[in-house]
């Protein structure tokens, strides 16, 4: 049995999915992690949001090929509060 | 932000893990090389190895070294500048255990069969060379298809 922690921030459907995408790459733009959830920019921005507030999800605006492009990363608290939550949540599966 | 609960229901929790394999899934794949670069990829990697095993002091294979390396590093700026344009960058270095496990077994793995076949090539024993840059080739192609965010957890597999 691992002590790993359920995380009630992460937990929310879109939160999670976002950190699960951006746990598999380094960076990713916006406007892709947007196309794959099916959600509005504001609906995209406010997740991102608490999770920035979290030190979880850093957000990184650069100007490339002459147009503002936003590139969103997990942090390595956000990569390690998203595996201590998968652990969490399988140790439930786990425990039937 | 954190603590140690479990309010939610197995089936809750079961469905969730489910829904992240499958996004998991789709975002692995769409870390993908296409087809085409995966097999540039692998055969001037294969090649190299085969050069770099047949190459003798009285030969000229060194230059099928050089060539499969510029043509390999080609490739992968390839497939970076094209991800990149699309909107993903992947991960170069392994930032969990399981990717850094998965990289040390790939490159003992592929340093083995680089070193074997170099060594039986050079005790005259002459398919040693073409075994194992098929060998390299295949795998490399194999990992990059299966495991694109090179992660062993997150392979993509037919039966998924």
């Amino acid at each position: 049995m691992t002590s790993a922690n359920f995380n009630p921030l992460i937990h929310a459907q879109y939160r999670l999915q976002i950190c699960a995408i951006l746990a598999l790459t380094s960076e990713l733009e916006f406007k892709v992690l947007r196309d794959k959830l099916k959600v509005s920019d504001s609906v995209l921005s406010k997740h991102l949001k608490s999770l920035e507030e979290a030190n979880y999800v850093r957000l990184n605006k650069r100007k490339e090929m002459g147009r503002q492009r936003t590139w969103l990363s997990l942090t390595s608290e956000g990569r390690s509060a998203y595996s201590e939550h998968v652990k969490a949540l399988q140790n439930i599966v786990d425990n039937v | 932000m954190t603590k140690n609960t479990q309010h939610i229901s197995v089936a809750e929790a079961k469905s969730t893990l489910e829904s992240l394999a499958t996004i998991e899934k789709d975002t692995a794949i769409s870390l993908r090389a296409p087809l085409w670069l995966n097999v540039i990829i692998s055969c001037s990697y294969g090649m190299g190895i085969f050069s770099w095993a047949s190459t003798r002091h009285d030969n000229q294979w060194i230059l099928g070294v050089i060539l499969s390396a510029i043509v390999f590093c080609i490739g992968v700026g390839i497939y970076l500048y094209r991800i990149r344009l699309l909107g993903v960058k992947p991960k170069i270095a392994p930032k969990s255990r399981s990717e850094i496990v998965f990289g040390v077994l790939l490159a003992i793995g592929f340093g083995v069969v680089v070193a074997f076949s170099r060594e039986l090539s050079k005790d005259d024993i002459w398919w040693a060379s073409y075994v194992g840059a098929l060998i390299t080739a295949v795998a490399l192609g194999y990992v990059m298809h299966r495991f694109p965010s090179g992660d062993y957890k997150t392979g993509i597999y037919k039966h998924d």
